[in-house]
């Protein structure tokens, strides 16, 4: 066979021995991943906010500073004592911002947890058997589908009280009906394949099978589906707390901060400004990450 | 192109221009125009005994009459309303003679036995029960006169008779709507006819040309009083012209307003007492060491910077009297007992072998909501562990009927003479009504009864100097100042008119 004009010649050994050497599945995904320049964008953005909110209690105190009220210094502009200024109770705004990354990601990543919990259950369910138990588990997410999921979760905190937990598991539930279409369709999709029969032919079990078979084949969607619902819960939570209903002040949260500062908003418009940006960047780190991953796993755009 | 982004920068400037700085719409002069006045919460119910609850009573102002109104600061006595005469006829009798001729809006008369029914619906109900307790008997003499018989003197009579429960309704239009429990459109003969409400948005009235007093009747054609909650919301209403008064103006704005020739902020001293209220009854606030520990521990100059800007007076009473002169015999700090001091409070808790315990504060508006922010970081450095709960104003006096407020931030109004509140707040009168904080001592009954045992003022002026030392000794609540009252209107906008508690008189306001 012919080198073709684009072909780069091997200069050692070691690189003409390379190319008869099979790539990880995970390796190659990582180098598409990288191509798509946005997707990086969003991950990088995203690590910066992690490191931020793991890192917070190395950075800034809560009790001395988060939380601490200082009457002498509220509404305190931009500056070097304050780099995004003060809030109206004299509250430094980054150091509430930084601690405030903690409350959001977490509830929000603990909040898809629960419902994806749910959904894999309730979606694998659904979408492995099939028939009669799909109708009937997928007519019941249609039913909770009708809700808005700010409405449902309102719900659920105004029956059980608005703790932390609470507030988890009441997003987690708000949004599980979403996550268990997801994963119906994505177990719909790979359940009559053959190595599905091959397992089924040796008599396993549905759960097992289900469970190291199904599922796993599911996961690229699923993963997708993750990063873009997290985006989703962290602006519920933010859309909870400003409305009071989520967490409670003296804790900062990026929601309960745009509520506490909008009565300033028109003197003092960084008090507004530095929440409203922590929600902007996460929500588009996180997108641009859920698109990204969903153009890597995409098999169809593999070229 | 070009000329395209010249026209498309220049139409927005000129948007722009027409939404920050020019009113919505002229308003035309004289008798005719159309009022809005917008206000933080909303009315509860038409039913003048229902509340106490101070935008309830304002709205109700405009469809009832009532025997007395209260003059603008409430120092230069009550002012007449339906009441056309009246004499004390000896230390418990009064006697009160009403106009004739009074139309409802229906168009029936108003008679004297409606004003008997009203004043002993009153008497019986919770938001007036207390006020009214020295009152054995109300009669009618003849078809022009009522009598009221106390059980001794009581100097407060006429101004217990301004307060909102004593709005005076047609009994056989009451009798239905109690048996109906349907108060929604209400009949009064007021300066104004009730046209529609929108619950937790607006209530809209319109001028009644059948009202008896055709000096004083209304100066505009309808009166719509809406509820915008967030206080800067309320501000921009009034920029925009999308209203004409703001009631309830917040002081965040102030430096704003000041710098806008278009604009008029209204100012009055207030008898507007913001507290933090404590439910006796409950757990450690059974105590009053740890009461008094949570009145040194909290800072109420950094409260009053929190919710109002620092524009007010600080206090430091326990019994909702706001500053002199605006109430009769107040004092500032009795016994100069209380003062920010971190280290008292956390001795009283020694004292009362108090570790520290977590509670819940509840309140209703934006400016407690602030104030609630403070005084949990003020109170959580002697241990007290705060969660701030926000309700809507009309399930409030639910929550203390069923000692779901074991704390809480909000103002009361204070009257001139200290019987109209004393024992409404601090007695068992008043459980059930405004005694929030359910206190209770036989104690202060004795010395409220000796306050109204007489006419003479000095005399009382001592009673009631004994009244605010026993009560800063009990602290059954945390007075933490009085703000002073705000109104905001465009610079047109004429007659408005402050009490000591908000703007009222809306019938007044025209351009």
């Amino acid at each position: 066979m012919e080198a073709t004009a684009s072909a780069k010649p091997f200069t050692t050994k070691k690189e003409f021995y390379a190319q008869f050497k099979k790539k990880s599945v995970t390796h190659e995904l990582w180098l598409r991943f990288l191509k798509n320049k946005t997707a990086v964008i969003g991950l990088v953005i995203f690590c910066i906010i992690l490191a931020v909110a793991v890192a917070a209690p190395w950075i800034t105190s809560y009790d001395d500073v988060v939380v601490k009220m200082n009457i002498a210094e509220r509404l305190q502009p931009p500056g070097a004592a304050h780099w995004l200024g003060t809030d109206e109770l004299g509250r430094d705004i980054l150091a509430r911002i930084v601690y405030g990354a903690r409350v959001s990601l977490l509830i929000g990543f603990s909040a898809i947890i629960v419902s994806l919990m749910v959904g894999l259950v309730l979606g694998g369910t659904a979408g492995y058997y099939g028939g009669k138990i799909d109708s009937l588990i997928m007519r019941g997410m249609d039913v909770f589908l009708c809700l808005p999921d700010v409405l449902l979760a309102l719900a659920i905190i105004a029956a059980f009280g608005n703790t932390k937990v609470n507030l988890t598991i009441a997003i987690g539930l708000a949004f599980s009906p979403k996550f268990s279409r997801v994963v119906r369709s994505a177990v719909m999709g790979v359940r009559d394949n053959e190595y599905i029969e091959a397992a089924r032919s040796i008599g396993a079990l549905d759960k097992r099978i289900i469970a190291s078979h199904v599922l796993p084949n599911c996961i690229g969607p699923i993963i997708v589906q993750v990063t873009l619902y997290v985006a989703n819960a962290i602006l519920t939570i933010a859309a909870l707390s400003f409305i009071g209903l989520g967490i409670q002040p003296p804790t900062p949260e990026w929601g309960n901060m745009l509520a506490s500062g909008r009565t300033y908003m028109r003197d003092f418009p960084h008090i507004v400004l530095a929440p409203g940006m922590a929600i902007f960047f996460t929500i588009l780190a996180l997108n641009l990450l859920g698109d990204g991953l969903r153009d890597t796993l995409d098999p169809r755009l593999k070229h | 192109m070009r000329r395209f982004l010249v026209a498309a920068v220049f139409s927005l400037l000129a948007i722009t221009q027409f939404a920050g700085g020019a009113f919505a719409a002229e308003q035309k002069p004289g008798r005719d125009g159309d009022i809005t006045v917008v206000q933080a919460l909303d009315m509860i119910s038409f039913d003048p005994i229902a509340t106490s609850d101070l935008n309830n009573q304002y709205v109700l102002y405009n469809i009832y009459s009532r025997l007395f109104t209260f003059p603008k600061n409430r120092l230069s006595g009550d002012v007449k309303e339906l009441c056309k005469d009246f004499k004390r006829v000896s230390d418990s009798e009064w006697h009160f003679t009403i106009w004739e001729n009074v139309k409802y809006h229906d168009g029936t008369t108003l008679t004297v036995d409606d004003v008997v029914y009203s004043l002993n619906r009153a008497k019986a109900g919770t938001a007036l029960g207390a006020l009214f307790k020295p009152v054995k008997e109300i009669k009618k003499v003849d078809n022009k006169t009522l009598a009221i018989i106390t059980d001794g003197p009581y100097p407060a009579m006429t101004s217990a008779l301004t307060h909102a429960a004593t709005c005076i309704v047609p009994k056989s239009f009451a009798e239905k709507a109690e048996k109906t429990k349907d108060w929604s459109k209400p009949v009064g003969s007021g300066r104004y006819k009730f046209v529609s409400r929108m619950i937790g948005d607006s209530v809209k009235f319109e001028r009644f040309d059948g009202y008896f007093n055709k000096n004083e009747a209304a100066q505009n054609k309808s009166l719509t009083i809406k509820v915008i909650p967030e206080g800067t919301n309320r501000t921009i209403a009034i920029e925009t012209g999308a209203a004409d008064l703001n009631a309830e103006f917040t002081p965040t704005d102030y430096a704003r307003v000041m710098k806008n020739p278009k604009l008029k902020l209204w100012d009055q001293p207030s008898a507007l007492v913001w507290h933090l209220g404590m439910d006796n009854t409950l757990g450690w606030f059974k105590n009053n060491k740890v009461r008094q520990a949570v009145g040194f521990a909290v800072d109420h100059e950094g409260c009053m910077k929190v919710g109002h800007d620092g524009r007010g007076v600080v206090l430091y009473n326990s019994a909702t009297f706001a500053h002199a002169p605006t109430v009769l015999g107040a004092i500032q700090n009795p016994l100069n007992k209380y003062s920010h001091n971190l280290q008292k409070a956390k001795a009283l808790m020694q004292e009362a072998n108090c570790p520290g315990f977590t509670t819940q504060l509840v309140v209703f508006r934006d400016e407690a909501e602030r104030i609630a922010t403070a005084v949990q970081a003020y109170l959580s450095e002697i241990n007290i562990k705060v969660e701030i709960v926000r309700i809507e104003n009309a399930v409030f006096p639910a929550h203390i009927a069923g000692h779901k407020a074991p704390m809480f931030v909000t103002s009361w109004g204070c009257y001139w003479d200290p019987d109209m509140f004393l024992s409404r707040r601090f007695s068992k009168d008043g459980i059930g009504g405004v005694n929030r904080v359910w206190y209770q001592n036989p104690e202060l009954d004795k010395l409220i009864a000796e306050g109204r045992s007489t006419f003479d003022e000095a005399k009382r002026v001592g009673v009631y100097k004994r009244v605010q030392e026993f009560l800063a000794e009990e602290s059954p609540e945390v007075d933490l100042y009085v703000t002073k009252v705000y109104a905001l209107s465009n610079d047109k906008l004429k007659d408005v008119e402050m009490t000591v508690e908000k703007p009222f008189n809306y019938y007044k306001l025209h351009y």
